[in-house]
């Protein structure tokens, strides 16, 4: 059904040495990853869609503050300034127990630029135009960038594998 | 047979299930939306199919909000990735009977997604305030009721009326999603079921809550007492509602532990008081219930969170 992604496939590092102009960009990584690439990403990109594996607590700048629940409630008091829409806030937010909290500037803003997009729906498969989620819609862009922490079952690489 | 203890509870492979929940995984970029077959949506079947698909498909995305809920309270890891699947599964139904709805030109011009009814509206404000806190079993039961009767009544009748060899492709694949969602449904429950009864009467106890109480009957029941209406006035059988029910019944009491769970009972009594039109539920509860919701004004409901206006009939995005 696919001989494999046509555009660009960015793995750990290599979406920090370049630009995006022109481009759409789809970003597959946990919150933690993502929270370092969109806002790298969207300076540039023409429109950048985030799917999200696992959403991750977020400080902008490192606050003097004991590691556990009094920092997360400090991130989630950034989290509520910084969002102002319900869902995408509910859709940032860990539930359960989450060990820590990362520092992250510029996650938030970039999340909420004209053009860009967070999803969580789970990516299935790269295709030959983009990516596919399970919700049923074939994202065409032409860069994908995966997550070092994404352990990524999809067509392209299924077929790497296989080869 | 001998009981199954807590352990052989524990032992259903959701891992498993997991990787055939993503090996099975289907796009509505799969389906040629063009294929020959629209033509034999008649006129007459159009405009009585016409609210009976805005309203599956509405029930499909609010489930899809369902199983978001259920993900945050998941009881392992691996459930709470399963839910993550079926969150975004229900959507893509609610998407692929948008889709059909704009092949079949139920939908206006623009493509514009039809207005939910005013049961819909409240039971998307009713999610967006309490779902996330409600008690797992409430929401683990009521799941799998609701799914047995989309899938066992609402989609035959759907596929009994209508001809189009690409609804039936596309309620293949829905119908497959569906069982496998039926099967970790009950499993789940299983596993709850399974667990120290202290906890299933503290979360019973929650359940209890007086808001939960009013939301779920000031919400649900005309909802489903609505469609049911509806569904039957359009000439589906009862019968059909009587047999979801039945399986609702019959493979909840299959396990050792469902039947531990207070929820399990309540919502079974409810369906059955449902299905059956001669019951006082219905005169006393339900249908005053439809007329008094009916007059809600729905801006006094403010507006719904982000999520509803997810829904797409289109299979490719750019």
């Amino acid at each position: 059904m696919t001989s494999g992604f046509r555009g660009d496939l960015l793995r750990d590092d290599a979406w920090r040495s370049r630009g995006f102009a022109g481009q759409r960009v789809a970003v597959v990584a946990s919150a933690e990853e993502a929270a370092r690439i969109v806002p790298h990403v969207v300076r540039t990109a023409t429109s950048v869609k985030v799917f999200q594996r696992s959403p991750a607590w977020v400080l902008p700048t490192r606050v003097p503050l004991p590691a556990g629940p009094i920092r997360r409630r400090a991130a989630r008091l950034h989290l509520r300034l910084s969002v102002r829409d319900q869902w995408l806030r509910r859709q940032l937010t860990p539930f359960g127990d989450q060990p820590g909290v990362v520092v992250r500037p510029g996650f938030y803003a970039a999340l909420q630029q004209p053009g860009c997009k967070l999803y969580t729906w789970p990516v299935y498969a790269i295709v030959e135009h983009g990516v596919r989620s399970a919700e049923g819609v074939e994202h065409r862009v032409d860069v994908v960038i995966l997550g070092a922490d994404v352990e990524v079952d999809c067509r392209v690489l299924r077929e790497e594998r296989t080869a | 047979m001998p009981d199954r203890t807590e352990e052989d509870a524990m032992t259903y492979d959701f891992d498993g299930m997991l990787q055939t929940i993503k090996d099975r995984q289907w796009s509505l970029a799969d389906i040629d939306w063009d294929a020959p077959g629209a033509e034999t949506m008649t006129d007459e079947l159009r405009a009585k199919l016409q609210p009976f698909m805005a309203d599956l498909m509405w029930i499909e995305h609010v489930g899809a909000r369902g199983f978001a809920s259920l993900a945050t309270m998941a009881p392992t890891p691996v459930i709470k990735e399963i839910y993550e699947y079926f969150h975004a599964e229900e959507q893509k139904h609610a998407n692929a009977e948008l889709a059909l709805m704009k092949r079949w030109g139920m939908l206006d011009e623009d493509g514009a997604v039809p207005e939910p009814n005013i049961n819909v509206k409240l039971a998307i404000k009713t999610l967006d305030t309490f779902g996330d806190s409600l008690p797992l079993t409430g929401l683990a039961t009521l799941i799998p009721l609701l799914e047995c009767a989309l899938d066992g009544a609402l989609v035959k009748f759907l596929l009994d009326e209508v001809e189009d060899p690409v609804c039936h492709q596309v309620f293949r694949h829905i119908n497959s999603d569906e069982a496998r969602h039926i099967t970790v449904d009950f499993q789940v429950l299983e596993l709850i079921g399974a667990g120290p009864l202290h906890k299933l009467l503290i979360e019973s106890a929650s359940n209890l809550k007086p808001q939960v109480v009013l939301g779920l009957i000031v919400v649900f029941v005309p909802l489903i007492n609505k469609m049911r209406d509806n569904i039957v006035a359009m000439g589906l059988p009862e019968q059909k509602l009587y047999n979801a029910v039945k399986r609702f019944n019959t493979i909840g009491s299959r396990g050792d532990h469902t039947r531990r769970i207070p929820a399990y009972h309540v919502l079974r009594s409810q369906a059955a008081m449902v299905v059956n039109r001669a019951h006082p539920y219905h005169r006393l509860l339900a249908d005053p219930l439809v007329r008094i919701t009916g007059l809600v004004p729905a801006r006094l409901l403010g507006r719904p969170q982000a999520w509803v206006d997810e829904v797409t009939h289109e299979p490719v995005a750019s």
